[in-house]
């Protein structure tokens, strides 16, 4: 998966390692397993938007799917947890696949469209589904993850647990960027027609990194409602949807790494606009302008144009003395 | 006599009432070189989109090998063995030389999203596989010293052996070339010229469309010449160089322009 990123990788392992030996407030350690949650969605949506050039605008839906799958079945019917992730994971693979099949055989952004529907739908359903997923009161009690007997509760196992689950799905999905999946995907971005003419089934691609991000966002839902234990609709909106889709721009479309600075940031940044009171959404419009502004195509490669400038200035002021 | 490998007939295609190729026949036979040349408009390219499948022709067929394959996706003709490369040059600008090879070889293997995701045996001989057959094109086109390059920091004329590559690479029978010589200089055509001899001598079959009528006489077994669409003539260049209609076609009727 080429050097660079392997050393990227071991940098944040260890630095994630390390983090709750360093912080010991649930309040940091519970904001980063939010952020390792909703990293799980985005880097799906990463793939989905840099690599098979899609748009999904419902990728809140599949997240809920994922949480109410765990929620409703292990609180009402019973189900094991590992059965109930199974079936949420299962769920939105039939969806993603309902939804993908019909729509990306055609050329431009039919996608976008149809999840923006199916968003609605599912939102319509969580909220009127009174007797099953609690309506507009939602859905509480759901219990602690277990694993082989193991208890997840309390903010340090969980952290441990979302990351390291986040980790594994970020090494499969560098493991499909730099393979022959991921190169033709690439190719279907360079020139749609000369990736149809090589043998690459272009529609098949993209209704598979479709239903793989649906997955990713599964995993996530399920992640959630185990770690809040209460879930209520608004939580599956399509303010979510829109904030995840934020996530990947911010960052930087197009790398699996820019997705997961987006969604850094996007997570810290309200918690850091608390102060600005009623102004905080204000404040945080007025930043993700400045940044879209500025830096069109992410913050990652804006970061890289810094540095280089930066290197550029030293090097000129060493020639100037030297 | 051998059974051909291309066989076009009676191909028909109009976009909406423009007719692009009305009734149009001709065969390729296995091992040769078969140039298309007919002023702008006279449908080559859209010869070379209805054979490689990009679009459906509305009347007629195309047979490879014996078996009707107009209608067919593209990504099946590619796994038949027809490639091609395109007139204007379509590259995968986000990738490197190599990579663009790489790509090539899509179709002749196999390993998808889940095993390369789990990294599963295999996929690791495979993208080895994948890796020295795309240097071994490159070689073969004597870019492997740019292989690690960007696309867009070569010129157009190593763009142009770059796709032939790529093409190369989906182990073709049969590869069309859409205008390789067009916008290449005097060395770099001689250079194109002795690859397309190159790539007949590996056995495999080349029908191209080229304006630049030197290269044509020059590497060509056999020419079909169009004329808004039709087969005006076909025959060995001999045969073409003293053809009325044709040089009607290229060079006007003198008494009209007279």
């Amino acid at each position: 998966m080429g050097k660079g990123n392997i050393r990227i990788l071991a940098l944040l392992i260890f630095g994630l390692g390390v983090f709750p030996h360093f912080i010991h407030s649930d309040y940091y350690i519970s904001i980063m397993i939010f952020m390792g949650i909703n990293a799980i969605i985005v880097m799906g949506l990463s793939l989905l938007m840099g690599y098979a050039g899609q748009i999904s605008l419902g990728h809140a839906a599949f997240y809920g799917i994922g949480a109410y799958s765990s929620g409703v079945l292990t609180v009402k019917f019973g189900f094991s947890i590992f059965t109930a992730f199974l079936f949420g994971i299962f769920l939105s693979t039939v969806m993603a696949m309902a939804i993908a099949i019909p729509t990306l055989k055609l050329k431009g952004h039919y996608l976008a469209v149809a999840t923006f529907g199916f968003g609605q739908i599912i939102y319509i359903i969580f909220n009127q589904l009174l007797e099953i997923t609690g309506g507009p009161y939602g859905l509480s009690g759901i219990p602690n993850l277990v694993v082989f007997g193991y208890v997840f509760e309390g903010g340090t196992k969980y952290f441990y647990l979302v990351w390291g689950i986040t980790i594994l799905l970020l090494i499969f999905a560098l493991n499909v960027i730099y393979s022959r999946v991921g190169r033709a995907l690439r190719a279907i971005q360079g020139s749609e027609v000369a990736a149809q003419v090589m043998g690459v089934n272009v529609s098949r691609f993209k209704v598979q990194i479709f239903v793989l991000s649906a997955i990713y966002a599964s995993i996530s839902g399920s992640l959630y409602a185990h770690f809040v234990t209460y879930i209520s609709p608004p939580a599956f909106s399509l303010l979510v949807s829109l904030l995840l889709l934020m996530m990947v721009v911010i960052g930087g479309r197009g790398s699996i790494w820019g997705a997961l600075l987006g969604t850094a940031i996007l997570t810290i940044l309200p918690e850091y606009l608390r102060p600005f009171k009623d102004f905080d959404t204000l404040v945080y419009g007025v930043i993700l302008m400045a940044i879209l502004l500025f830096m069109p195509e992410g913050l990652l490669n804006g970061l890289n144009v810094l540095m280089k400038l930066i290197k550029k200035k030293i090097i000129s002021r060493k020639m100037v003395r030297g | 006599m051998t059974t051909p490998i291309l066989e076009i007939s009676q191909l028909g295609k109009a976009f909406g009432g423009l007719a692009a190729i009305t009734n149009l026949s001709f065969t390729v036979m296995p091992g040769q070189i078969k140039a298309i040349i007919g002023p702008n408009g006279a449908g080559k390219t859209t010869l070379f989109n209805i054979i490689t499948g990009i679009f459906p022709p509305t009347g007629g067929t195309v047979c490879f090998k014996g078996k009707v394959i107009n209608g067919q996706k593209p990504h099946f003709i590619a796994k038949e063995g027809i490639s091609r490369t395109f007139q204007i040059v379509e590259l995968f600008g986000n990738m490197t030389v190599l990579e663009n090879v790489m790509v090539g070889r899509h179709i002749r293997t196999r390993i998808g999203l889940l095993r390369s995701g789990l990294r599963l045996p295999g996929v690791k001989k495979e993208e080895k596989s994948i890796l020295e057959t795309a240097e071994e094109r490159l070689n073969f086109v004597g870019l492997i010293h740019k292989e690690n390059e960007l696309v867009s920091g070569i010129p157009l004329g190593e763009r142009k052996l770059l796709e032939i590559a790529r093409a190369l690479g989906t182990d073709p029978e049969l590869i069309l070339l859409d205008e390789p010589a067009g916008g290449l200089n005097e060395t770099e055509m001689l250079r194109m010229a002795e690859i397309i001899r190159k790539i007949r001598d590996q056995r495999i079959t080349v029908l191209l469309v080229e304006h630049h009528m030197s290269l044509v006489m020059s590497i060509s077994d056999d020419i079909v010449v169009l004329n808004y669409g039709e087969k005006i003539a076909e025959g060995t260049p001999n045969d073409i160089k003293s053809n009325k209609k044709v040089i009607d076609a290229y060079l006007g009727e003198d008494i009209e322009y007279a």
